[in-house]
């Protein structure tokens, strides 16, 4: 995982290095990209932070370029600059789900704020992102047999229950029991209930 | 022919009766004055006067005779003398003593035979035997002449027609008249009894006379009933024609009426008074009146649109000239409003060539017109979109342009002040820094520059133009406009313009810029005085020879306050105006080196004066 920086992403070179003058006064760590080709051409999964996208662009505009992230799947939070008269494309592409937008000339600061608040944004993401995984990773070791038993657990039965409606000795339930714990890193049926509550709400 | 027989049958038997009537009353007469002579013994005092009285009372009687027993004569009237008459050979002795013998032994009105006497005539004798007291007593003797038998008992009017004669076995005794030839083949005779002893009447009908007379007769009746039938057929002939005509006509009439009522185009007849004379329905219906209560109206002014009066008169004016155009009128519907209305115009000439009147057909325009006002006003606000978008365009992209350095400059500012804060700046950064806010500064003048290099750049096409052509063209487009806002246009040409060098396009764009201020400064204005006046002369001023333009409207004017600021951009009065106008129209006639200003009219409006040099000069 590479790390996370502000994409500064304008045609126009003494906006991209005032900005980068901007962001460094506020410690913000950035990339600056002179087009929207240019951006696309290096982007990788990995890639992580915010991007700050001049709408207006000759060649591929900021919104052509923010559609085709979203086709990749990029998750990067994106907070566009838009000029006079550029107001409707912004909402409609706040609306797909970009992050923010600025209209020029903007409060310097309350941008490096917003920048700041994607970056962090886009953190908390990414970290929820691992854990997600981990869980993915820990439910995948479980056998199908185990993934029967732990949805009565999760359905609050006990095992004498589980055992019933199973038509499975008791002694074996409980073995199962003890292996979907181990295996899912939780000491209870709660924690358990609690770990997988957190996957389906994303 | 044969009628003709009949005719002349049924006279003379006629005749004959009629004479027969007469000898036998007389007859009977005498024997009453033998009968009274035989009582009253007092002989000639009875005889004189009853004899007088048959004589003269045309009986054909010539003479009266009483002969006694012996047969001397007692009494006579006229005169006693028997025998002085007779003529011939046979004479016997008269009274006939043979007649009277038989007379007096028959004791009846005996008649002699006929004999001839003096003077061509010839006569003869009835006796009438008297007896007194049953014996005989005497004789009376009446002689009859013939030619007083023909003359006395022959009515005229026979004898006009036929010639009647007495006859006998010797020949003609008498006869009615002498004169013309006779039809002997038309003629009768029948036997003349009494007297008798072979004495025959006899008619001959007179040829030529009547049958001239006849043929004449039905000739002209012929010709009287040939007349009367031709003029019958005639009167039917011209009975039928004027029918057919008048059918024709009916018909002519009913299929005009139809025509007339059928057409969506009104149509009006007026008297050279300018009174209606005939509207049709169409027209009624246009203007909400009926047929009655427009026509023949002493005055026109309900229908004349009482706004456009003059405008009206002069259109009466005008249709003396029957434009085949026609022209624009409006007129005052019964509801109020206004229709507007094309009227084509033909006089109307009687069968002597004189002008009575004139026919108008009359086109409804409103709808047309409000058609035309509407897409005119769309394309209005279509053009003022299309300059607004246009605008909206050159404005955001002329925004983008100075954003960009100015944005780079507030980043840069807002950086220098955070690392101020913070106590983080170094002095190479900051050098940097306002460097870079330096270049920004300018590079957004440059864009101003820019901007102000690309309006400066669009340089005038110079060619050699005629001011009079633009200014006519300048004014023939506002000729809707002007008339719709009752504007009169006047332009006013000096003779002999000279031409200019310049762009044509430019220039006719400042007129047209300075027309439309005009127009639109007089909508406030009233309307026989919106005049706007365009003039053009040329100085005399040898050393630089000018043209002159004036533009003079009647409008309200221009403020005293806003005198100065006219002709600055953005500055306007209009709500639509952009307030470019002026600043362009003045930024044209600068290029083509000329100037333009503004002079208040005395009296109100505004007048814009614009000179331009004849002589092209070069560049400064």
């Amino acid at each position: 995982m590479s790390e996370p920086l502000a994409h500064i992403v304008d045609d126009d070179e003494a906006m991209r290095d005032a900005l980068n003058w901007l962001l460094r006064s506020r410690q913000v760590k950035n990339a600056t990209w002179p087009s929207a080709e240019s951006f696309l051409a290096g982007w990788h999964e990995n890639l992580s932070g915010c991007l700050i996208l001049d709408i207006r662009m000759p060649g591929m505009s900021g919104l052509e370029l923010f559609d085709q992230l979203q086709e990749r799947n990029c998750l990067m939070p994106v907070i566009f600059l838009t000029g006079h008269g550029d107001i409707p494309q912004a909402v409609a592409a706040l609306k797909k789900g970009a992050y923010d937008f600025l209209e020029k000339p903007f409060d310097d600061n309350s941008l490096v704020d917003r920048v700041i608040a994607a970056l962090t944004a886009d953190s908390a993401r990414r970290s929820q992102q691992i854990r997600n995984d981990e869980i993915a990773a820990r439910l995948a070791q479980l056998s199908p047999r185990e993934h029967q038993v732990m949805e009565h657990i999760l359905a609050g039965k006990y095992n004498k229950v589980i055992a019933d409606e199973m038509q499975i000795a008791m002694r074996t339930v409980e073995v199962h029991r003890a292996r979907i714990f181990e295996k899912m890193g939780v000491r209870s049926a709660v924690d358990l209930a609690q770990l997988l509550a957190a996957i389906k709400n994303q | 022919m044969e009628d003709q027989r009949t005719t002349l049958i049924s006279d003379m038997l006629w005749l004959e009766q009629e004479i027969r009537f007469h000898l036998i009353r007389n007859e009977e007469r005498i024997q009453q004055l033998a009968i009274d002579l035989a009582h009253t013994h007092k002989d000639l005092k009875t005889f004189t006067p009853n004899a007088g009285s048959l004589l003269s009372n045309q009986t054909g009687l010539s003479q009266i005779l009483w002969l006694d027993t012996s047969g001397a004569v007692r009494a006579a009237l006229p005169t006693p003398t028997t025998d002085a008459v007779a003529v011939g050979e046979a004479t016997p002795a008269i009274p006939m003593s043979e007649t009277l013998r038989l007379a007096r032994a028959l004791s009846k009105p005996t008649y002699s035979p006929t004999y001839a006497i003096v003077h061509g005539d010839a006569q003869f004798e009835v006796h009438v035997p008297q007896f007194v007291n049953g014996r005989y007593g005497g004789m009376i003797v009446a002689t009859y002449s013939i030619r007083r038998i023909l003359d006395e008992l022959v009515p005229w009017w026979l004898a006009e027609r036929y010639r009647i004669s007495i006859a006998d076995d010797g020949g003609v005794l008498g006869k009615k008249s002498l004169i013309a030839a006779i039809n002997s083949q038309m003629s009768y005779q029948i036997a003349f009894d009494p007297p008798g002893h072979g004495l025959l009447l006899r008619a001959e009908a007179y040829e030529l006379k009547t049958s001239f007379a006849r043929n004449l007769l039905i000739l002209t009746a012929v010709v009287l009933a040939v007349t009367v039938l031709w003029s019958l057929w005639a009167l039917r002939r011209h009975m039928q024609w004027r029918l057919v005509a008048e059918q024709a006509l009916r018909k002519e009439y009913a299929f005009r009426t139809a025509m007339e009522d059928s057409l969506a185009t009104g149509l009006l007849a007026r008297d050279l008074d300018g009174r209606i004379m005939y509207a049709n329905p169409a027209f009624c219906r246009m203007v909400g009146y009926n047929a009655e209560d427009i026509v023949s109206q002493e005055s026109l002014i309900p229908l004349w649109n009482p706004a456009g009066n003059n405008i009206c008169d002069e259109n009466m004016q005008r249709d003396t000239t029957t434009s085949p155009a026609g022209h624009e009128i409006s007129l005052s519907r019964k509801d109020g409003h206004t229709v507007y209305c094309m009227l084509h115009t033909a006089p109307l000439i009687d069968g002597n060539g004189n002008q009575f009147g004139w026919l108008s057909s009359v086109l409804d325009v409103t709808e047309t017109k409000r058609i035309a006002e509407i897409a005119r006003q769309q394309e209005e606000k279509l053009q003022f979109t299309a300059r607004l978008v246009a605008m909206g365009e050159m404005a955001s992209s002329l925004a983008h342009e100075l954003n960009q350095p100015l944005a780079a400059i507030s980043s840069y500012s807002t950086g220098c002040l955070n690392r101020i804060e913070q106590a983080g700046l170094q002095q190479a950064d900051l050098v940097d820094a306002l460097t870079k806010i330096g270049k920004q500064a300018h590079r957004a003048g440059a864009v101003i520059r820019r901007i102000y290099e690309f309006v400066r750049r669009s340089e005038p096409r110079q060619a050699p133009c005629n001011m009079g052509e633009i200014i006519n063209d300048a004014a023939g487009l506002f000729e809707g406009e002007a008339r719709k806002r009752n504007v009169e246009i006047k332009v006013k040409l000096a003779d002999a313009l000279p031409e200019i060098q310049g762009d044509r396009v430019l220039l006719e764009q400042v007129l047209v810029n300075l027309i439309k201020n005009g127009i639109e400064a007089m909508q406030t204005t009233q309307t026989q005085s919106r005049i706007l006046e365009i003039a053009a002369v040329c100085s005399t001023d040898a050393n630089d020879p000018q043209l002159c333009i004036s533009v003079c409207d009647c409008g309200s004017g221009i403020a005293e306050s806003d005198m100065d600021k006219i002709f600055l951009p953005f500055f306007t009065t209009k709500s639509e105006g952009m307030g470019m106008g002026l600043n362009i129209c003045r930024s044209v006639i600068e290029s083509h080196y000329g100037r333009l200003w503004h002079e208040p009219k005395p009296g109100g409006g505004s007048i814009f004066k614009l000179t331009l040099p004849i002589h092209s000069r070069t560049r400064p």
